[in-house]
């Protein structure tokens, strides 16, 4: 039991400290959760991931697929009675789940981010019709994927939304120097980037 | 008027249309943008959700570049680009240490001297809307506009430092200089479900389809947009929407840069106004 009492204190003040909110100043009205667009396909609602931070469910939280999903729209600052800005709270848990290596049950996103650093860190800018062909060919769900192109593929060509001129990368001259931006911050923090 | 500017890589592939409109728009207001040397990608949410520091410092290096080459200010269409942008710019300011880390890592010196500023900030506040009206040859008159913020231009409102953060109406402003009828409406800032379209598209045509639908009931011809990946959210999924409401959607999605540039006149071909996935023949016969 006191080993307990001690994991969740630590874990409350540390998310406390790095957020710079008061997790504890929280009514629990739940109008984050009201307005998150995400919050009915999260497995834990905003408020809700604010009380498992103050009952110290560290593993939980830290494997989430919430914490994956929360995209930084403000919606849940911009509503809070309380001036509490939750999407910071998100912020220092996704970071605490990278840095103590916790596996998500979200895997898309992650997934979907490495391939669009991938091509920033080898191009120097983010290649649209790369990004979407990596992604689709990793997430293991090509059929549907394909199937949702369809409608839309053969218009955006159509309408030259995307030419052929989009379909190769163009590196920028500073490439090198973006690369490094990367290695310097994966060094940084002791390849937890 | 000179000012420092960031296209971003969407206005290179998928929103050329953004910036051929950003830019005749700006010539007849007398503003002269100068790119960015050799910019990089601001990296987007995918940086955002992957590093703290990576999310700081990619921006960083195009603040470091403008440095570099005497800007003051720098304007990102895109509203992602500037929120990315205007987040290096505030937590640099803010932090001599954070501002340090970042200047190692980019191995570039960077003063905190150049300030980000969106679309709309650069038309309503330093332009102004009267020196818009003056340029409207033809007054967008009859035409009903919803204008659609979404959430990167205001939120979060420490971050982008602009307008309203729920109840923005700096786009409603610079519409109604042009002429047009602004709809009032509810989904203003709604979420589009953004970057999500890559791994949920379920849940990105049901967020999208809100606001399409909304601007439907709200009896909008048109929905005015400031943001390449909320154009995209909703103007290419209208057909996903329609099969999975039953309900047609069929809303034109403008940028607030073509609307501008009809009401200036600007040959359509300058502005790009076909590459829409929904026609937006409808708006042009309204005002011609
Ligand atoms: S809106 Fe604010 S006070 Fe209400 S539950 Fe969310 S964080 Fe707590
Ligand atoms: S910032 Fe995150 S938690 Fe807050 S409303 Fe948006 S997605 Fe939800």
């Amino acid at each position: 039991m006191k080993v307990w009492l001690e994991e969740k204190h630590s874990l409350l003040e540390e998310i406390e400290a790095r957020s710079g909110q008061k997790v504890q100043e929280c009514y629990q009205c739940s109008k984050c959760s009201g307005g998150c667009p995400f919050s009915r396909v999260m497995d834990y609602a905003p408020n809700s991931i604010l009380e498992m931070i103050v009952y110290g469910m560290k593993d939980q939280l830290l494997s989430s697929k919430a914490i994956q999903m929360c995209i930084q729209c403000g919606i849940c600052g911009a509503q809070c009675p309380a001036g509490f800005e939750m999407y910071e709270v998100m912020n220092v848990l996704r970071a605490m789940a990278k840095e103590e290596g916790y596996i998500s049950h979200e895997t898309k996103i992650p997934k979907m981010n490495n391939i669009f650093l991938g091509e920033v860190k080898n191009n120097g800018r983010m290649h649209e019709v790369n990004l979407m062909v990596k992604n689709m060919l990793s997430q293991g769900e090509l059929v549907r994927d394909v199937a949702a192109l369809i409608p839309i593929g053969p218009p955006m060509f159509l309408k030259g939304i995307m030419g052929f001129g989009d379909v190769l990368p163009h590196k920028i001259k500073g490439q090198a120097a973006v690369a490094k931006i990367f290695e310097n911050v994966e060094k940084m923090q002791g390849g937890h980037a | 008027m000179k000012t420092g500017y960031f296209p971003g890589c969407s206005l290179h592939s998928t929103a050329k249309n953004y910036e051929t409109s950003t830019q005749a728009v700006l010539k007849k207001l007398d503003v002269q943008l100068e790119e960015i040397p050799d910019w990089n990608c601001c990296g987007s949410t995918p940086a955002h959700q992957k590093d703290h520091l990576l999310a700081l410092a990619l921006p960083a290096r195009n603040l470091a570049l403008a440095e570099q080459a005497g800007m003051k200010e720098v304007m990102a269409p895109c509203a992602a680009c500037f929120n990315h942008l205007r987040t290096a710019e505030i937590e640099c300011a803010k932090d001599q240490e954070t501002s340090k880390k970042v200047q190692g890592v980019i191995e570039m010196k960077y003063n905190n001297t150049v300030h980000v500023l969106n679309i709309l900030e650069l038309l309503v506040e330093r332009i102004g809307t009267e020196a818009v009206a003056k340029q409207v040859k033809k007054p967008l008159k009859g035409l009903r506009i919803a204008p659609y913020y979404g959430c990167m231009l205001t939120r979060p409102a420490k971050i982008a430092q602009f307008d309203d953060p729920t109840n923005p109406t700096s786009m409603d402003r610079l519409l109604g200089a042009l002429g047009a009828d602004v709809v009032p409406w509810g989904a203003k800032t709604e979420c589009c479900g953004a970057a999500h379209i890559l791994t949920r598209p379920d849940v990105v045509v049901e967020l999208s389809g809100r606001i399409i639908y909304e601007a439907k009931d709200s009896g909008a011809d048109a929905v005015a947009t400031a943001c390449p990946m909320c154009m995209s959210n909703l103007d290419l999924r209208q057909s996903a929407m329609a099969k999975a409401t039953g309900k047609e959607a069929k809303v034109p999605i403008m940028y607030i840069t073509e609307l501008l540039g009809m009401a200036f006149n600007i040959p359509q071909s300058e502005l790009g106004m076909r590459k829409h996935v929904v026609s937006t023949a409808s708006v042009q016969a309204k005002i011609s």
